[in-house]
């Protein structure tokens, strides 16, 4: 299977909900646990990650502050804030629904029209 | 609400600078470190390490560029920016920026002054009573004649048709403008632009003398000069009875006319060629 591209808004999606998952997280730390969980299908440079963090961060969806990672070193920290928490509410839920609605359709035959 | 408050952001950052220009590059830097202690883990030598970390942190320079972008707004700082050097190259040649400046402000000045009498001859309504019913009838020359002539004046006989036959008007009157030597028992004479007008004339116009009394259509008839003179004219309150001439007509002042009628003679020259003066007489026709 080829990599695929990654959309921004669904990137933006992948984003909070690692953040709801793992709690404040640095970049490195996103981008790892979006890599993992989609393993090798998604292609997407990294760097590309930190425009978006900034979008969400200007939109109020998340916060960040600079901390020490594990390896003792001035890392920026991500975390979710309320705003964020019901966006992600809400953007998953017309995910789904717009997956379902795409499922319905791919899998419709014409005999079920009949 | 959402995008306004990152709109809000991004104009802050545009106008105050961003609080932390150089997040990004630390990030991307510590980004680096990270992937790079992940590869050697996994086995790497760290310059191959170092070359894999880079490859899939993707191009630095594009990278914060983008961030840029997205942490301000463009057409702000473009602007800002624009302003700067316009203000800075001024400011280097003053003698250009001079010329520059009375070229505006002479353009912005003659147009203001070509409005102003744009605005009052053609756009304003005239200043009488229904003048939204009034119409201006003109001859207009057949492209066949190989004349253009849009507003070419009706003949005598022309006016008598419309006035007699058509039936569409409440009042139907005539005018001419003529340029005419005015002189006095006393004083000086002066050139004085006219309107030579039908009876009935003041009545189509809405408007009634404001002292004496205008013409009658017997009286245009019998062929004698009577004069009505606008209000603000010079000496013109002093001299309802009494004579003046007009090209060495003598003719007899019985009447004063509003101001405002001044205004309206002008506009009904669609030529504009001749600007009411001061003093307006109008005349039997």
């Amino acid at each position: 299977m080829a990599k695929r591209d990654v959309h921004q808004g669904t990137l933006a999606l992948m984003v909070l909900k690692t953040l709801e998952v793992l709690g404040p997280l640095h970049g490195y730390g996103i981008a790892r646990r979006i890599e993992q969980i989609s393993g090798a299908l998604l292609a997407v440079n990294q760097g590309t990650l930190y425009p978006v963090l900034l979008k969400l961060e200007q939109e109020g969806a998340i916060t960040s502050e600079w901390g020490t990672s594990d390896n003792n070193r001035r890392a920026r920290f991500y975390r979710l804030t309320a705003g964020g928490r019901r966006r992600l509410r809400a953007e998953t839920q017309e995910w789904a629904e717009t997956t379902a609605l795409m499922d319905l359709f791919i899998a419709a035959k014409a005999e079920d029209l009949g | 609400m959402r995008a306004l408050r990152r709109f809000m952001n991004r104009v802050r950052a545009s106008v105050l600078g961003p609080r932390d220009a150089d997040r990004v590059r630390e990030e991307l830097a510590e980004h680096m470190a990270l992937l790079t202690e992940q590869y050697v883990c996994s086995g790497l030598p760290l310059p191959e390490a170092r070359r894999q970390a880079r490859l899939k942190v993707g191009p630095f320079e594009a990278t914060t560029e983008a961030y840029r972008d997205e942490q301000r707004l463009r057409s702000i700082e473009d602007v800002s920016q624009d302003m700067r050097y316009a203000v800075r190259t001024l400011r280097k040649r003053p003698t250009f920026a001079l010329a520059a400046i009375l070229t505006l402000a002479l353009g912005i000045g003659s147009n203001a002054a070509i409005f102003t009498i744009v605005n009052a001859i053609l756009l304003r309504p005239l200043p009488l009573p229904h003048s939204e019913q009034l119409q201006a009838v003109y001859t207009r020359f057949l492209p066949s004649s190989g004349l253009d002539f849009p507003y070419f004046e009706l003949s005598g006989p022309e006016l008598a048709d419309i006035r007699s036959r058509v039936n569409a008007y409440s009042g139907v009157a005539g005018y001419g403008t003529f340029d005419r030597t005015l002189s006095r028992d006393k004083g000086e004479a002066e050139r004085v632009s006219t309107l030579q007008v039908t009876s009935g004339f003041f009545d189509v116009l809405g408007l009634g003398p404001v002292r004496g009394r205008t013409f009658t259509e017997e009286e245009a008839r019998s062929g004698a000069c009577l004069a009505v003179l606008c209000e603000d004219a010079s000496g013109a309150a002093e001299s309802i009875g009494s004579t003046i001439k007009l090209d060495d007509v003598p003719c007899e002042v019985i009447g004063l006319m509003p101001k405002a009628l001044a205004s309206v003679s002008t506009g009904l020259n669609p030529l504009g060629g001749v600007l009411a003066d001061r003093i307006t007489p109008w005349t039997a026709l």
